[in-house]
């Protein structure tokens, strides 16, 4: 029964995607070592990590969001549980960087199963309100907890930051460090996509009541996804502590979140770079054109209101849509 | 166990009871569907046929009442538990994965029937690829026999109505079920493809075990060898459809109901 | 004793401002389908408005009216340009997103035109106070609960009585009945949407007096009217008076009894401990299944 013919095509189409993904990603570290060491303005270049480091957030609410298709307007818990942990353990238990970068790892997906128990329950509305209600909690609780946390004033002043030889607190470091951390999160999301778990996240995106029929365990891949997701954003809080240099409860704000999910809408959460491309956008250009953060939102909020009624799948569907109808091309961009 | 088979009903319900607050929403139905029947359920809207199909197969669990399916009791097993073991389902109105395309709606099922570890999946061990091979295999038989074979890489949301409920069926048929649960799966369907349909369904019919809500009684009359009627979540009357549509009381529960919707 | 008693009263007038931002949480939620995160923004809305007007002289009893009036135009360009317009798609949480980026679009336009800063809002009610059985209130937070019950009575008379309320009434009920019986659902669905936002303009210019106005202010203001009406059953408008006092009580207890700086946390242990063990809230219908 099998069509060879297909087979073939399929094994020549799977190559030459292997091809293509092999030159991106070089292309993707030579970009990342250029611009590391031409690049000598410290600020643009620490911008440039930090940036990074926000991308690896923007991936983790885009797991849930393009994956399992809910909005977690509560994804900044995580990121303030890895800042949090980072910033802890240096600060308060002396341990090396990556040490308590790694306990803020475990901790977030033990939190994520907890959390996810509890709220995945929900759908829609729901399960956003609620998780964004948590990140209140943990807000009152890092403000509260003064021994621990350092209360409303946060932590800061850490010693140097280092991961082994890598000083971190050196911008053209600290660049490289957080863009090749992101260029394997990238990768293995791509793996993620194609691999069965991935389909199956998008067939309960799709279709929950389908996606059961057919046997798929829906509330066991949207808390799995949920844990996968956690410790993204962890790394991603982490990450952003030696360019913030300090962590108070406000990273438990919902202004973080909303800066992520702009990131994933504006650069469409089908794509897996999507939420990269997002953030560079959010960053670079407000930055370039010296924009005040509040016009930054005003506008970006606006842009996705006009995404969202003309083009849900962000500006990639946009792309996608004008090339379709200029370019001819029939759509087997299978790249997400 | 295995000699028992013939007299074994393939889904067997007692007294089914079923209540949201204070509605009844059906009221001790019971019923013995055999092997390879093709049973049809019929009665006005909302007389809770849905709700019955959604027990039958386990998605909402009856206030009281058992079901029984290939012999066991499905209570408190998972719904997607269930569909792993050859029980598949339409749906009346969300039929298919609307953004992927043919074939990959139809391979949507492929990962529950083999597991392998996390790597493995997303890495590709040898064993992994073999079972993807096999699946592949099944969703080319399926896009034949549904007859979107030079459809397949197109997006299912894009599809016409009547094409989108046979994949429905295709997707249902993946994991070669013994038994299937079709939803209305001719509404809103034109004369030519109900007729398509129905030829469909008898083409796939040999060796399982169908059960059928409808609105279209042409479908029934034509396909079922038996239907039960259900109004107000009542049986009133299990019989060869000629017999069951001219049953007194359905027949005023239809002239009679509400025309609602 | 007598501190119970005043606890109590506190957590009553408080109860009543949560309960005018969540039935109009609710009330869009019932007829229109969406959770709106833009609820806040126009909580922030009427306090900007009212805080306008009072500093262009006119007297604050005058300026709450003319808040609200403002929030309703503001509502109805909203719901003709945007909501009406994102409802629909196969995206199901296109309008979860859409409202929420109107509520940080609104909530950056604040800050723009007033500044991050609180500004105060002057009552004539402000600083007197007044006695009942013994316990003290003052003139404003009187006010605000007298004003919350007229309007939450005014509401509930409207839906029962009128026919355009029997009609709303309906279309929360079942919108496609509601259609095939010859209702104007769109018509309904805007005019629930306005009616909706203006209960949240409405609290707004009551509390601005008693909390000074900021442009995050909406933020704490949703999250309270989420909480209360998850807690009473989304889409149930006693369920979402219930839970205004329940929370208003409790916060008020708790901040008394137990502790002030842990009081935020309140509201969502009570949430989730509603979601466990009555998923619907406690005047919310059970939702029957559907595909």
């Amino acid at each position: 029964m099998i069509d060879s013919k297909q087979v073939g095509v399929s094994d020549r189409k799977m190559s030459g995607r292997t091809a293509r993904e092999a030159s991106s990603v070089a292309c993707a570290l030579i970009v990342i070592a250029v611009f590391a060491y031409t690049f000598s303005d410290p600020f643009v270049v620490t911008l440039a990590g930090y940036t990074c480091a926000f991308a690896l957030f923007a991936l983790s609410i885009n797991i849930i969001l393009g994956g399992v298709g809910e909005v977690p307007l509560g994804q900044c818990l995580f990121f303030g549980v890895g800042a949090y942990g980072a910033a802890i353990g240096m600060g308060k238990l002396g341990l090396p960087f990556q040490v308590s970068v790694f306990i803020a790892l475990i901790l977030s997906v033990v939190l994520a199963a907890i959390i996810g128990v509890i709220t995945l329950r929900l759908t829609g509305a729901y399960f956003s309100i609620v998780s964004w209600g948590l990140t209140g909690v943990a807000m009152v609780a890092a403000t509260n907890l003064e021994e621990v946390t350092g209360g409303p004033l946060g932590l800061f002043g850490f010693p140097p930051i280092e991961i082994g030889p890598l000083q971190l607190s050196d911008p053209q470091t600290y660049f490289a460090v957080t863009a090749t951390i992101l260029l394997l999160a990238i990768l293995f999301l791509v793996a993620l996509r194609r691999s069965p778990f991935g389909a199956a996240m998008d067939s309960v995106r799709q279709n929950r009541h389908l996606a059961r029929s057919v046997g798929v365990d829906v509330a066991r891949v949207r808390l799995k996804a949920f844990m996968l997701s956690a410790p993204f954003a962890a790394l991603a809080g982490a990450l952003a502590v030696p360019y913030t240099q300090i962590v108070t409860p406000e990273v438990f704000s919902v202004a973080n979140t909303v800066d992520g999910l702009l990131m994933v809408l504006l650069g469409g959460a089908q794509l897996v770079v999507g939420p990269v491309i997002g953030a560079a956008m959010f960053t670079l250009i407000p930055q370039a054109m010296n924009l005040d953060p509040n016009i930054r939102i005003l506008v970006f909020s606006s842009i996705i209101i006009l995404i969202m009624m003309f083009a849900p799948g962000g500006l990639h569907q946009l792309g996608v849509a004008l090339r379709d109808r200029f370019g001819g091309k029939t759509d087997d961009d299978r790249s997400r | 166990m295995t000699i028992a088979a013939a007299e074994r009903p393939a889904v067997s319900a007692r007294d089914i009871v079923k209540r949201y607050g204070g509605v009844t929403a059906l009221n001790g139905v019971s019923l013995d569907v055999q092997e390879g029947e093709i049973f049809g359920i019929i009665g006005p809207n909302g007389a809770g046929k849905s709700t019955l199909f959604d027990i039958l197969c386990g998605i909402t669990v009856p206030t009281t009442g058992s079901i029984r399916i290939m012999g066991n009791e499905i209570a408190g097993v998972p719904p997607h538990h269930i569909a792993r073991s050859g029980v598949a389902r339409t749906f009346q109105r969300t039929a298919v994965f609307a953004e992927s395309t043919v074939l990959e709606n139809l391979l949507f099922g492929r990962h529950t029937s083999f597991h392998h570890g996390v790597l493995g999946r997303i890495f590709g061990s040898k064993t992994f690829a073999g079972d993807q091979q096999a699946f592949q295999t099944r969703a080319e038989e399926v896009l034949t026999l549904i007859g979107l074979d030079g459809e397949r890489h197109r997006k299912a949301g894009v599809l016409a109505y009547g094409v989108q409920r046979r994949l429905a069926v295709g997707i249902a048929l993946m994991s070669d079920p013994k038994i299937m649960f079709l939803d209305e799966p001719a509404a809103g369907m034109n004369g030519r493809e109900t007729a398509d349909f129905i030829a469909l369904i008898r083409a796939i019919a040999p060796g399982r075990t169908i059960l059928i809500v409808e609105h279209d009684m042409a479908v029934i009359r034509q396909l079922c060898g038996r239907a039960l009627v259900v109004v107000d979540g009542k049986p009133v009357v299990v019989d060869a459809p000629h017999h069951v549509l001219s049953h007194p009381e359905v027949v005023t529960a239809y002239l009679g109901a509400d025309d609602d919707e | 004793m007598e501190l119970l008693a005043q606890t109590l009263v506190n957590g009553l007038v408080l109860g009543a401002g949560y309960a005018v931002i969540a039935v109009g949480l609710t009330l869009i939620f019932g007829i229109v389908g969406i959770a709106n995160f833009a609820h806040g923004a126009f909580f922030a809305m009427g306090g900007y408005a009212c805080y306008l007007l009072t500093s262009q002289g006119l007297s604050y009893l005058a300026a709450v009216p003319l808040s609200v009036l403002i929030v309703v135009i503001i509502g109805a360009l909203t719901e003709w340009i945007v909501i009406r317009r994102s409802l629909y798609g196969d995206s199901h949480h296109g309008s979860l997103i859409v409202t929420f980026a109107l509520g940080q679009a609104a909530v950056a336009g604040l800050i723009l035109i007033f500044g991050p800063d609180p500004l105060p809002v002057p009552s004539p009610l402000g600083q007197s106070t007044m006695r009942f059985f013994g316990m003290f209130v003052t003139s404003q937070r009187a006010f605000i609960f007298v004003c919350s019950m007229l309007v939450l009575g005014a509401l509930g008379l409207w839906l029962r009585l009128s026919i355009k309320g029997q009609q709303v009434v309906a279309v929360a009920q079942n919108a496609r009945g509601a259609l095939y019986s010859g209702i104007d659902v769109p018509w309904i669905r805007a005019l629930a949407f306005v009616l909706g936002v203006a209960a949240a303009g409405l609290a707004g210019a009551l509390l601005a007096p008693i909390t000074t106005i900021y442009p995050t202010m909406g933020y704490s203001a949703l999250i309270v009217g989420f909480t209360v009406v998850i807690l009473g059953g989304m889409g149930s408008i006693p369920g979402a008076m219930l839970g205004a006092l329940l929370i208003g009580v409790a916060n008020a207890l708790f901040e008394t009894y137990v502790s002030v700086s842990w009081t935020p946390a309140l509201g969502w242990a009570l949430v989730i401990a509603t979601l466990l063990f009555r998923p619907q809230g406690l005047l919310g219908q059970l939702q029957q299944h559907r595909h």
